[in-house]
């Protein structure tokens, strides 16, 4: 199934509107040949795992500049594992100091993406790291 | 967290149970396109309760998101249970696509009675992503009320989601086609609903009668046309997502086109069946499940064409009843002596089972779905699996004429006209005669129980069918009938009643009287009879004078030649007489 599209969540938890990085990722990735399930700012971490859950993607990308990540990104990973979706590869971009990135990829996050990252290195991550489909 | 399901067999099992991970990981595979996927699909059922499937498109842009996000909200008011699946386009040059619906429906995204799901197309034209067809048949079966499909913002001509729907409503927004647009066939031809959007803004109304302007031209035109076919011509709304007006006009006109209970899926099914391309094949315990819902299926297309409009239908995902009916079938198949199904493109469309019993053949099953019939497909399946190879053939059938028609061909006759009769076991049930005793076959050593059992049954039905007593002692309670210490009949009761045999027809009612005393003990609200009513008079004028109701439809008890005793014998319940 390797040619299969990867099915990528960009979601913006949190109370903060700004999505501007969130749709330009959306678009790159897109160019990238990836399928890009964009569900617009303010998302809840439940809202979250329900769209994952009913879309079924591959990756979930936690967009955020609000500060709360340390709250709302470990929620949205232990809600992950808790129904069943511990396989979904989950990162994080925006506004993280350094200094919390330990903590979040202690709790399930995997790369965290800064300010200046390119779309290409997203893309090539991704590639790299979205387990291989079962069925 | 618990090892998931990734079967496509298992995840649809848990889809219908409510799992929305199974679902959302089932749309995948049909996305995917994968082979598993593929097979299971090919044995869904093309019949039984489902939801109403409804398409929704237009031009990009005319506002179908904002549209369905209130029809979701209008669903959800009356509390039923609604899919969307909504199919964005993918970028010819990289595969890639934004799928930004949900954008306009986060105002549901933690409503547990709404599932969304966006496909991207893949490369498909026609503004359907090629698995969508797949998709909206899997989550018509997943417990959903209404299923709605936004497809890509689609041009005149393409109109593909109207041949995979109940009902295709084309959105339209003002100013966006004038009368010349409406003129253009292609999707109007095929709306049944044409709404205009964006009613807050001026140039609605007159969008409006410029549709309804252009319908009119179209009935005129058709008027001229006679007896030719001619397109349908649909139902024009105004509505606006903004201000919420005309929502709920909207969703009773999709309402009111919802299909009979029971009807075919389209483009999905029936698919088209191509007699040239059938084959026989022997069926396998694999197939029991298909088997059933075949069977179902064509009971239901039986009640339709005996008048009753609602059919006789069935909820395919009630894995409770098919419990209910799974003995039987396993029954059925491990005593088959010949087994045929009726294969088109890897799809079950029919199949015939009968068993041997010493110079019996019975034919236990007969049956072919609908859009199948006629076609010389039983006749094939009859060949192989109810040859004339046996003394004595039987069968129980349906009135079903064409059946019918077959069998007496074969040369069968009726020997007996069987009715249900059901009703409530009388406080003071007949009583048999003193000098007949009663005893419950657990009771007796296998051995004397069979041999007392083949010796009734060689008097009644002329033939020996221990396979079957084993299986009914295993299932049911039963009695032996004895008088002065000879079997002189037997009867079965439990959750139904029968097969009832009597060496002596004045014993009937006294059996029947002895079952209504079991079922009163083990509190059962009902029992059901299956009598002939010729020769059977006493018991038929005890049911009746207790109040049982008569069901109008009969089944034959056909044989070639005519050897049973109907006026001693009760048959068990269909499909075999046993």
């Amino acid at each position: 199934m390797s040619d299969r599209p990867i099915k990528v969540l960009i979601a913006k938890p949190g109370l903060d509107g700004h999505d501007r990085g969130a749709k330009v990722l959306a678009r790159g990735l897109r160019d990238e040949g990836f399928e890009v399930v964009y569900t617009g700012i303010r998302q809840t971490p439940e809202m979250i795992v329900a769209t994952a859950e009913q879309e079924d993607v591959d990756v979930v990308g936690l967009s955020i500049l609000s500060g709360a990540h340390l709250t709302l990104l470990p929620r949205v990973t232990a809600l992950l594992r808790e129904r069943g979706m511990g396989d979904v590869l989950v990162t994080a971009g925006g506004i993280i100091p350094d200094a919390d990135i330990a903590e979040l990829q202690a709790a399930g996050v995997g790369e965290v993406f800064g300010p200046g990252t390119s779309i290409g290195e997203v893309a090539a991550y991704l590639r790299a790291n979205v387990p291989p489909r079962a069925g | 967290m618990s090892a998931p399901a990734t079967g496509p067999n298992e995840l649809m099992a848990a889809a219908r149970a409510g799992d929305r991970r199974a679902l959302g990981r089932l749309l995948t595979q049909v996305e995917d396109g994968t082979a598993p996927i593929a097979a299971a699909l090919r044995d869904m059922p093309v019949e039984g309760q489902r939801a109403h499937l409804v398409g929704i498109t237009g031009p990009p842009g005319a506002g179908k998101s904002s549209l369905v996000n209130a029809l979701v909200a209008a669903i959800r008011a009356d509390e039923r249970p609604v899919a969307v699946l909504a199919v964005d386009p993918s970028s010819p040059i990289t595969g890639g696509a934004i799928l930004g619906d949900r954008v306009r429906m986060q105002q549901h995204a933690r409503d547990t009675g709404v599932f969304i799901r966006s496909m991207a197309s893949r490369g498909h034209s026609g503004g359907l992503a090629a698995a969508t067809r797949d998709a909206a048949t899997v989550l018509a079966h997943s417990g959903f009320d209404l299923v709605l499909i936004e497809t890509v913002g689609a041009g005149q001509g393409e109109v593909a989601v109207a041949g995979i729907v109940d009902t295709t409503v084309v959105v339209e927004a003002p100013g966006m086609g004038d009368e010349i647009q409406a003129l253009k066939a292609g999707m109007m031809e095929l709306a049944d609903v044409v709404v205009v959007s964006k009613a807050d803004l001026p140039g609605a109304d007159q969008a409006a009668s410029a549709l309804r302007a252009m319908l009119t031209v179209g009935a005129q035109h058709d008027r001229a046309m006679g007896d030719q076919p001619r397109p349908r011509r649909p139902e024009v709304l105004l509505a606006s997502a903004t201000e919420g007006t005309g929502i709920t006009e909207l969703l009773a006109a999709i309402d009111r086109r919802r299909p009979s209970a029971g009807g075919p899926i389209p483009g999905a099914g029936p698919r088209a069946v191509d007699t040239d391309t059938i084959e026989l094949r022997p069926l396998t315990a694999e197939d029991d499940r298909v088997l059933y819902l075949i069977f179902r299926t064509a009971l239901d297309d039986l009640g339709r064409r005996q008048g009753d409009p609602n059919g006789w239908p069935f909820d395919i995902a009630d894995d409770a009843e098919w419990e209910r009916w799974r003995p039987m079938f396993e029954h059925i198949r491990s005593t088959a002596d010949l087994a045929w199904g009726a294969e088109s493109d890897g799809r079950l469309v029919g199949y015939a089972r009968s068993i041997r019993r010493g110079d019996d053949r019975e034919l236990t099953e007969f049956f072919v779905v609908p859009e199948a019939q006629g076609r010389g497909v039983g006749a094939r399946l009859l060949e192989r699996a109810f040859p004339a190879d046996a003394q004595h053939r039987s069968i129980l059938a349906s009135t079903d004429a064409t059946a019918l028609s077959r069998y007496l061909r074969l040369g069968l006759v009726p020997s007996a006209t069987v009715h249900l009769f059901e009703g409530p076991p009388a406080a003071d049930p007949a009583q048999l005669p003193a000098d007949v005793v009663a005893r419950p076959l657990a009771d007796l050593p296998a051995d004397a129980r069979m041999d007392a059992l083949a010796a009734i049954d060689a008097e009644i039905l002329g033939m020996r069918r221990d396979v079957d007593h084993a299986w009914l002692g295993g299932q049911r309670p039963g009695w032996l009938l004895e008088r002065a210490g000879a079997p002189v009949g037997y009867a079965y009761g439990g959750p139904r009643q029968g097969p009832v045999a009597v060496l002596d027809p004045s014993l009937l009612v006294g059996a029947v009287g002895l079952l209504e005393a079991e079922a009163l003990r083990r509190g059962e609200e009902r029992i059901v009879l299956w009598v002939s009513l010729a020769g059977s008079g006493d018991l038929v004028r005890y049911v009746l004078g207790r109040g049982y109701r008569i069901d109008p439809d009969p089944l034959y008890l056909l044989e070639d030649p005519p050897l049973i005793r109907a006026d001693r014998y009760l048959v068990m319940s269909p499909p075999f007489h046993l």
